[in-house]
């Protein structure tokens, strides 16, 4: 072993020394001891559902306790089936991990912590070796577990890898497959109008293929429209406010956030609706920013530098557009998988809970699967050449969304727990639209969103003491009566917080930083990781929060 | 901004007016037109030529000292300068506080590029610089990592990277116009132009 570890290059021993340790230290730790009954603590109602936690036993506890009103039992009979099973396909009831102390929660802290100062500190350390990094993090939290309780530890970790993990993969692999199929040519001049309208329908698009789509579909064509032009810098610094950030916050497509919510209970359409009215307003100011600053930039250019434009040119050019046809095809697929119910198909039955996934995620994945390989089979390649396409990114979050999603297990389920969980403090502490939009956005700001909406989302659910099958009728989908104003306020902070504030930061979504560095490398100085915050960010985007938080949260 | 209005000359001159730089430039630009004379006239203020610290700055902002605009001259406008010192100060209260040859003057320069493409044309400028100017204490380091030749989000690294740095010295007017070559390029930053005085 030693051997082993000395003729290891030494930042790969380093990790494997550091994983060791922490693991020792992690199995050596007090885990709990085995629930003789999980109904001690939690409870499953009679129709199998995830239960709500011990402590909000009835409707008039849970009101007493002062999570507002209390939903009737009846919604929970009702629309459960309907929902929950549609989506969280097949967990039922309370699970062990609510036990877990809040320490288990580590790993995910670390590999969070990883991702964010990763390229940072180490960029080259971190591009070659991410992937042992992240299953670094996944081993320290999954072994002990397993060892700790295997049944019950492979049933959450199977039912975190097939109805989040694999979904989430398989509809960013579809989307960035057939967004990379689309090229956007054609001669465009760099102009303040020009610009301002590529923005828009970057902001817009981003919310049907994706933001890492989006992002790479329209970076080349803005800066070869700017090339003639000295200042750009902002120009990259609005994409990615826009592009690559708020514009995601119109579909569960648009930002990996949104997708986790949908594959959590909430309706398709809900993120439609019910974030409209902040992403408007929102990009609509900073859109207003964006012209006042490029128009100040272009009266400092030379007119004479922009080029002129040749006989017969058009203008803007997009090919490979039939994959727009694919596109629909995976947002009908999304969209099916929240509306019908289907029987399921129960891939593990060992642990107390049966892993069953509704056979409509399968057809859905499928169809997904199906559309990405028809755009490959019917797109020419050298489209997707011209895009600078290559499935690295999507390697990228394979690798780490599987660290991410094995060490997330012990924080979901202590969230989930509410009050009664190892973070009562955090659930009772950040409550209300104001603070959840706060919490989660600055949180996103540094660590990824997608997790950090997933954990905040989980937050809300548990102190209102709600399991997740009750998430589409308290929004107001299938029974009007069961609508929460007050959970509808905090889902659209915590979306909103998530989605828009991934902007504030070069680590707070992935696109930034693909962003930033395809504008390095066309030549465009970039400020550094604090400079894009003191310079643009911070000045630009938090005045607007401040506003969006005073229109819609207070 | 430089009013270049003839070649350029082998020695120039600091020449300090306390007074507001406004002023200075107006009255400067009045005295080489009236004088009928062609002049090379760099202002400190316009060609970022180190003078004041921010403290000095703030103080002046302040009303807490005099305001200072130091120029830089050429030898036969600040003869004439001399010459008219007394003048001056009588007809237009701007005082000459000194006026000092100019042995050299220096500018330091990095610059990152994430391209070949770039970093050949900033070797070129480098390269292509005019005689009299010393490059000194020049680094550059080029990293090539063909793994990062695709697009990446999470780990977004740069499949070249180039890194220099270094100090060009010579004569205020050639180095003045380098920094301004450098200004002009976004992937190099320099600072303030430093004066060696006599």
């Amino acid at each position: 072993m030693a051997q082993f570890l000395f003729s290891c290059p030494r930042p790969v021993a380093f990790v494997l020394v550091l994983a060791g340790v922490l693991g020792c230290l992690t199995l050596a730790g007090p885990w709990p001891a085995l629930a003789q009954d999980h109904h001690d603590t939690t409870q499953a109602d009679s129709s199998g559902h995830e239960a709500q936690p011990a402590g909000h036993d009835t409707p008039a506890e849970h009101q007493a306790a002062g999570h507002g009103e209390a939903p009737a039992d009846a919604h929970g009979d009702a629309h459960g089936d309907a929902h929950g099973e549609a989506h969280g396909g097949g967990h039922h009831g309370p699970s062990p991990t609510g036990l877990l102390p809040l320490w288990t929660a580590i790993p995910f802290a670390g590999i969070l912590l990883s991702i964010a100062l990763g390229p940072l500190i180490a960029p080259h350390f971190w591009h070659h070796h991410f992937p042992k990094i992240s299953a670094m993090w996944a081993l320290i939290f999954a072994v002990p577990f397993l060892i700790w309780n295997f049944k019950e530890g492979f049933g959450e970790i199977l039912h975190i890898y097939f109805l989040d993990y694999f979904p989430f993969i398989i509809l960013l692999w579809g989307l960035f497959t057939v967004s990379g199929g689309i090229y956007v040519g054609g001669a465009l001049r760099g102009k303040p109008q020009v610009n301002l309208v590529l923005l828009l329908i970057g902001t817009f698009l981003a919310s049907l293929i994706g933001t890492t789509g989006a992002a790479m579909v329209l970076i080349r064509p803005l800066l070869r429209a700017n090339e003639w032009r000295k200042n750009k810098v902002h120009l990259v610094i609005f994409f990615i406010f826009l592009v690559a950030n708020i514009g995601g916050s119109l579909t569960p497509l648009g930002d990996p956030p949104l997708f986790l919510g949908f594959l959590h209970g909430v309706p398709f359409f809900w993120v439609t609706t019910g974030i409209l009215p902040h992403m408007l307003l929102t990009s609509g100011i900073v859109l207003c920013i964006f012209f006042a600053v490029d128009s100040f930039f272009f009266r400092k250019e030379d007119p004479a530098d922009m080029p002129v434009a040749q006989p017969g040119e058009g203008g803007i050019k997009i090919e490979g557009l039939h994959n727009l046809l694919f596109l629909l095809g995976i947002m009908g697929a999304v969209i099916m998988s929240g509306s019908v119910k289907m029987p399921g198909v129960t891939i593990y039955s060992a642990g107390s809970h049966p892993v069953t996934v509704p056979l409509q995620n399968w057809v859905k994945d499928v169809i997904i699967i199906l559309m990405g390989v028809l755009s490959l089979k019917t797109t020419s390649k050298v489209l997707r050449e011209k895009n600078g396409f290559s499935w690295f990114p999507i390697q990228e979050v394979a690798y780490l969304f599987a660290g991410i999603f094995m060490t997330i297990i012990p924080a979901l389920a202590i969230l989930k727990a509410g009050g009664d969980g190892a973070l009562a403090g955090l659930t009772n502490a950040v409550h209300g639209p104001v603070r959840f939009f706060w919490a989660t956005g600055v949180l996103s700001s540094f660590l990824d969103n997608a997790p950090t909406y997933l954990t905040f989302f989980n937050s809300a659910l548990g102190a209102m003491g709600q399991p997740e099958s009750m998430v589409a009728p308290m929004l107001g989908f299938a029974d009007e009566s069961a609508r929460n104003p007050e959970f509808i306020k905090d889902l659209a902070a915590i979306s909103a917080g998530a989605v828009f504030m991934g902007a504030v930061t070069y680590i707070g979504n992935a696109p930034n930083f693909m962003v930033k560095a395809i504008a390095e490398e066309t030549g465009i100085p970039m400020p550094s990781f604090f400079g894009y915050m003191l310079k643009w960010s911070v000045p630009v985007l938090m005045p607007v929060f401040v506003i969006v938080t005073l229109v819609f949260f207070l | 901004m430089a009013q270049n209005n003839t070649a350029a000359r082998p020695n120039f001159y600091e020449v300090v007016f306390k007074g507001e730089a406004k002023y200075v430039r107006a009255f400067l630009s009045g005295l080489i037109l009236g004088a009928g004379q062609k002049a090379t006239v760099y202002y400190s203020f316009l060609d970022g030529v180190f003078h004041e610290g921010k403290a000095e700055k703030l103080a002046e902002m302040m009303h807490i000292r005099h305001a200072d605009c130091h120029v830089i001259v050429d030898a036969e406008t600040n003869a004439l300068l001399k010459k008219l010192a007394k003048r001056i100060a009588g007809e237009t209260g701007l005082e000459i506080v000194y006026q000092k040859r100019i042995k050299s003057a220096s500018v330091e320069f990095d610059f990152h590029a994430y391209a070949p493409k770039y970093d050949d044309e900033i070797m070129a400028l480098l390269k292509k610089r005019p005689s009299g100017l010393k490059l000194d204490d020049f680094s550059h380091d080029v990293k090539v990592d063909p793994s990062a030749r695709k697009v990446e989000a999470y780990t977004a690294t740069h499949h070249f990277e180039a890194e220099g740095k270094g100090v060009i010295s010579g004569r205020v007017d050639q180095v003045i116009d380098m920094k301004k070559q450098f200004a002009d390029y976004p992937l190099i930053q320099s600072k303030d132009v430093v004066l060696t005085l006599a």
